[in-house]
């Protein structure tokens, strides 16, 4: 944890003299420079996460060569976002209304109006069904068994009984592969999908639809070729709204952030790093929290600014950004490797 | 240290295969391939995996880049494999799936006896792809097969290097990472260990008569590879062809560290020392027997699709695209 402050604040050292001036608390947007920041500190915290080169075709200059975009792997996903909002939308009250900013943005769940009738449409929708055009092709799949191999007992089975009485070897239905890279034109961090299925092939935009949750998928998700990398067509989910929304989670997290280290108070410093896990914490899918937080808010406007220790730093964005990107994907398991760690 | 003996399991590969694989494969036939179903050489990437939940275990990873893939600053290790790319649906099934692996396994031992392998570790981890592609409907059938040669073992034990670290022991990881920028990406998957005084010393597979010329074949050697399986008791795939390897140099008694560890300042390693003994010497001559075909989440041996239609397809691509 030492090392962890002394790496932070190297990097605020490092910060202050950008001549880019940061507004990231004002508009939550954040410079290149600010999400290089924000990178690495992810990295650090969350292992799971990578930084990656480019080819050299999609470089682009104003951010590091190794530094190009955020990738993590492999992130499992046993549930679609439809069977889950359901039970979201159940733990929702009519009090959710305090926590949604002037759009109505920011809550993913349960803001009701708009959202049920696409998600009875989607969940309909046959996930993967093989085309009827496609009789020639089906009996590839018609191959004898080839019995020989079949006995092969070094070959471990995952999912049978016995393996998964000593857990951890089931599979989930399908994982996902994710990238951040910085938008230029939105100047924030912008989220890329690819989905794979259990089998370990790509899902269609169709089936990563289910994934996203209404709300978002209606409005804000795409399909695109990846700017980072050759060949590469997934789902992106446009932040045109991310800047919005991110102001609010962060100075949601500032409150929250502020409350816990007035209740820490008494017993002296704590880490800062800790602090800011809890006060994530808060953020995540817990709205009570968040309708608390409105009235601490106003506590915080009049001495704000004065003690740059309590505030939210820069480098702590993505991984605030990372919880609304599990809210627009309660069934992409991310959370769960932080967790771990 | 636990005193029993059984039949080892081994992890098997998953595959995953990125769309730009099939984006660039399409692109290959048209321009390139036409017709010609000839084998292409082609290279899959597998690695330690991030996190231990079993979402990430396991995993061989085949993308656009395998075609022509730049070694240089992959953290990976590498999978040489080959494409057999076929024109229609009736030349895939046609394959005689269990003549095509035992021939791929044959290849194998062959490379292993002639010292082929010890030149090029990662054929260890070959694998061989059938593949047949409908461009018109943007659908892809394909399935892997990685080839393992069977050798006799009984797993004897497990360990996990908590128990009295030592020195050298806590640089391990270190002593292996600086290892790993010496060596070419191919030797990279595979070691040898022994124990110095202070250190670890760790060796290439062409290095073995350096390492254990003077061991008598029942003494214990020590070995070590990059582990893609996170399971406490179940080593990844890779281990088996190595095991064959060893078994193939007459030692009968092995100790082998399944990396686990993806950075070498972890604090706390996830790596495993497995024990193993070899309960019959494999003949010089016969090849051993041979398995490998992927299985499908059901344990079936059947082929798998991918269809890309709406991610390649250029005129639902514009259709979609608001």
């Amino acid at each position: 944890m030492l090392r962890l402050q002394s790496t932070l604040s190297s990097w605020r050292e490092y910060l202050s003299p950008v001549s880019h001036v940061s507004t990231f608390k004002q508009t939550g947007e954040i410079t290149p420079e600010e999400f290089v920041l924000a990178g690495d500190y992810l990295v650090y915290k969350f292992p799971t996460w990578s930084w990656s080169s480019a080819p050299a075709s999609k470089m682009r200059d104003f951010l590091p060569p190794d530094k190009q975009f955020l990738v993590t792997k492999h992130v499992a996903s046993h549930v679609r976002a439809q069977s889950t909002s359901a039970e979201y939308n159940g733990g929702s009250t009519a009090g959710d209304a305090e926590a949604e900013d002037e759009d109505g943005w920011t809550l993913s769940y349960g803001s009701g109006q708009g959202s049920k009738g696409t998600t009875s449409q989607s969940t309909t929708r046959p996930s993967s069904a093989p085309a009827d055009d496609d009789d020639d092709a089906d009996s590839i799949f018609d191959i004898d068994e080839m019995e020989d191999e079949m006995e092969d007992a070094g070959y471990l089975v995952r999912d049978s009984a016995a393996a998964s009485a000593d857990g951890n070897t089931t599979l989930p239905d399908r994982s996902y592969n994710l990238y951040i890279t910085y938008s230029t034109s939105y100047r924030v961090p912008k989220m890329y999908l690819s989905g794979f299925n259990a089998s370990g092939s790509p899902l269609s935009p169709q089936e990563m639809f289910e994934d996203i949750v209404s709300e978002y998928k209606d409005k804000t998700v795409t399909i695109e070729t990846a700017p980072f990398l050759e060949n590469m067509t997934m789902i992106s989910i446009h932040p045109c709204r991310h800047a919005s929304v991110m102001k609010m989670l962060l100075s949601r997290a500032e409150a929250r952030q502020r409350r816990l280290r007035a209740a820490q108070h008494t017993s002296g410093k704590s880490a800062a790093a800790d602090d800011l896990m809890a006060g994530i914490q808060g953020l995540g899918l817990d709205s009570e929290e968040w309708e608390d937080l409105a009235a601490e808010q106003k506590v915080e406007e009049g001495g704000a600014d004065d003690s740059d220790e309590e505030a939210v730093r820069v480098d702590q964005y993505l991984v605030i950004f990372l919880k609304f990107i599990s809210s627009v994907t309660p069934g992409i398991e991310h959370d769960n490797t932080m967790a771990a760690l | 240290m636990q005193d029993f003996e059984q039949p080892p399991q081994y992890l098997p590969f998953r595959s995953f295969v990125d769309p730009s694989f099939f984006q660039v494969l399409s692109d290959r036939k048209l321009n390139d391939y036409k017709l010609d179903t000839t084998e292409r050489q082609i290279y899959a990437t597998y690695g330690i995996p991030v996190s231990t939940s079993s979402a990430s275990s396991g995993i061989i990873t085949l993308s656009g880049d395998g075609f022509d893939l730049d070694f240089s600053g992959l953290a990976d290790c590498i999978a040489p494999g080959l494409l057999l790319n076929l024109n229609t649906s009736e030349e895939f099934k046609a394959v005689d799936k269990t003549s095509l692996i035992q021939d791929q396994g044959g290849k194998l031992w062959n490379a292993i006896q002639d010292g082929t392998v010890s030149d090029n570790p990662s054929l260890l981890a070959s694998f061989y792809l059938l593949c047949y592609s409908d461009l018109k409907r943007y659908k892809f059938y394909y399935w892997f097969a990685f080839p393992v040669l069977h050798s006799d073992w009984a797993f004897t034990g497990s360990e996990t290097s908590t128990n009295e670290v030592t020195y050298a022991d806590s640089n391990l990881n270190i002593a292996i990472e600086e290892w790993r920028k010496r060596v070419r990406i191919q030797e990279s998957g595979f070691f040898l260990l022994r124990r110095g005084e202070e250190t670890w010393n760790i060796g290439t597979l062409n290095q073995w008569s350096d390492f254990f010329g003077r061991f008598r074949l029942d003494d214990e050697i020590t070995v070590g590879f990059y582990d893609p399986s996170s399971l406490p008791t179940c080593p990844g795939w890779p281990l088996r062809n190595f095991l064959a390897f060893i078994a193939s140099k007459g030692h009968s008694r092995v100790k082998v560290l399944c990396l686990r560890d993806l950075m070498s300042t972890a604090s706390e390693t996830r790596s495993v020392w497995m024990k193993f003994r070899c309960l019959e010497p494999m003949s010089r001559t016969a090849t051993p027997k041979v398995s490998g075909w992927e299985r499908n989440v059901q344990n079936r041996l059947v082929p798998k699709s991918a269809d890309l239609s709406s991610l390649l397809d250029p005129l639902r691509l514009a259709d979609q695209a608001v």
